[in-house]
């Protein structure tokens, strides 16, 4: 059972349950290393962040354990679990809904001129 | 490389921006933190070629019972994996470094402001407990020297020096907690900010002044260092001299030999026409001295023996009086309020005897500042102040039944001019 709810992911939250799915299990640099992949360089993630996010997803019940090496130089590998997909899902449900939002948005401004918009739609005034 | 230099930093741990700058700047001009760099609040050194690098800290684990602390295996396999080198912990962080020439390959350490301040709130939970934990030592302090016995106990035990100091170091101890908790208040804040992004950027002046800061406060970090490695010496010294003198026998004088005049009386002087006979017992007999700053005469005396009146007949019993002057009124009136309490406190208490009317006639012709006690506590004991001057009374043996004989002896004496 997690402790507590993450709530909203950072970009960086949600990019470590990105590197994760799908996967049977993966060790810090190696979530790090998709994570650059998957970005294609434009998103990282600093050593120190990657340890913290790994933490808390571990309090929240995202991710297990499944094996570590004895020894000082241990990497412990880990994998998603159902909750830690459901969070992902989540997030990636309201990021869809984000970017829906601004191409409605987004389409509705080209095919009205500015003040057009502004005198037909009030609600879009704010916009 | 060889140790070239040991250096009291200009800054400390929870100042991260100053003390990040300030390693990377050693850095730069060839001095580069050895491994397990810090001891004793010294940073140590190795020189070696100049080479700018970057220095960044991130939370490291406090000791505990159970975990020698540090910092943990995944975290720094993670760190050297990226290209950060642990060089050491320093105070509540780890201390990582990576070249500046390699910025572009290597990510900084932390790249999501969020999750640092998350992690960095740990540290700020830290630095709240610790402060709690000083401001109960403080209250627990001043209670017990004002609303206890301490102040009472510092007189008689350890000396007034070593209880001011121990004060001092409270309160240092206070201001460093403080400054500990609102400096990471602070940062925790500025990261929250930069999370939603409401911290505006520095602009390039904004920012060399920002990261320049340890140079503007360095002299300050190094002598308060100075200062509070002063400040303990001292305390520890207080407390070794303190020891000493209470084990010194020069401080010890037998009492029969004495031919100074004692500002009070003795058991001699209590009945007229007596002689007086000092017990076997040598070690009860003694004037000791425990003068101390705030106190500049501090003595003891323990009376043993026997009273021969004219008509032969004898009676044994003993004596000890210990005088206090102290500088001023304010200060022997709290000690008196000490001594009440602390008698009070005792199990054998027996309760105030209610003075004779001659008693009270004499107290009120020696004027205001006189104040005098009568009870039983463990002993028949007579507490007198008059103005800085303290007396404190026991006696036993059946030659007193009251502590009328006593008061009258004492005060007289008190009042009496005497070198």
């Amino acid at each position: 059972m997690p402790k507590k709810s993450l709530g909203t992911l950072t970009e960086s939250m949600f990019y470590v349950l990105l590197s994760m799915r799908g996967m049977s299990s993966l060790c810090g640099t190696e979530i790090a290393a998709r994570i650059g992949k998957i970005g294609g360089g434009a998103v990282e993630i600093g050593p120190a962040t990657l340890y913290t996010v790994l933490g808390k997803f571990r309090e929240a019940g995202y991710i297990e354990e499944i094996a570590e090496e004895p020894g000082f130089g241990r990497m412990r590998s880990y994998r998603l679990t159902d909750l830690g997909c459901a969070a992902y899902e989540k997030e990636y449900a309201r990021l869809r809904r984000c970017i829906a939002d601004a191409d409605a948005v987004w389409n509705h401004e080209m095919r009205y001129t500015d003040e057009a918009v502004k005198n037909s739609d009030p609600t879009l005034q704010t916009v | 490389m060889k140790l070239s230099r040991i250096q009291i930093p200009p800054c400390r741990p929870y100042e991260i921006n100053a003390a990040e700058t300030w390693l990377s700047d050693m850095s730069e001009a060839g001095l580069h933190p050895e491994h397990d760099f810090i001891f004793a609040g010294l940073v140590f050194f190795e020189r070696g070629e100049r080479r700018r690098y970057r220095y960044r800290f991130d939370i490291a684990k406090r000791p505990t019972m159970f975990d020698d602390g540090g910092v943990d295996a995944e975290q720094q396999l993670l760190c050297a994996d990226a290209g950060w080198e642990l060089c050491g912990i320093w105070g509540d962080f780890a201390v990582y470094r990576s070249p500046q020439d390699a910025s572009d390959e290597i990510p900084e350490l932390h790249t999501d402001p969020a999750l640092h301040a998350a992690a960095y709130k740990k540290v700020r939970r830290r630095a709240f407990g610790s402060l709690i934990w000083i401001v109960v030592l403080a209250i627990v302090w001043v209670n017990m020297m004002f609303g206890g016995t301490a102040l009472l106990d510092a007189v008689l035990g350890v000396g007034l020096v070593s209880r001011l100091l121990s004060a001092l170091i409270i309160l240092w101890g206070l201001y460093l907690g403080v400054e500990h908790w609102f400096s990471m208040h602070t940062y925790c804040r500025r990261l929250q900010r930069q999370a939603r992004g409401q911290q505006p950027s520095l602009t390039e002046d904004e920012d060399i002044r920002e990261e320049r800061r340890w140079q503007s406060r360095a002299w300050h970090r190094r002598i308060s260092f100075v200062c509070s490695i002063l400040l303990i010496g001292a305390w520890l010294c207080s407390g070794f001299v303190s020891f000493i003198r209470a084990a010194d026998d020069k401080n010890t004088l037998p009492l029969a030999g004495n031919e100074e005049t004692l500002p009070f009386a003795l058991m001699q002087d209590l009945y007229e026409d007596c002689t007086f006979t000092y017990s076997a017992m040598d070690w009860t007999n003694e004037i000791r001295r425990h003068d101390d700053i705030l106190i500049p005469v501090h003595l003891q005396v323990l009376q043993n023996g026997s009273i021969t009146h004219p008509d032969g007949t004898a009676v044994s019993g003993g004596l000890t009086v210990r005088y206090i002057e102290t500088i001023s009124e304010e200060f022997t009136a709290l000690l008196v309020r000490q001594y009440r309490h602390s008698d009070e406190r005792d199990k054998h208490f027996g309760g105030y005897r209610d003075l004779s009317p001659e008693v009270v006639d004499r107290i009120a012709s020696v004027g205001d500042d006189m104040e005098v006690f009568a009870y039983t506590a463990r002993f028949p004991t007579v507490l007198i102040r008059h103005g800085k001057t303290l007396l404190y009374v026991n006696y036993y043996g059946d030659a007193y039944t009251s502590p009328d004989a006593v008061i009258f002896a004492m005060t007289e004496r008190l009042t009496a001019p005497h070198s």
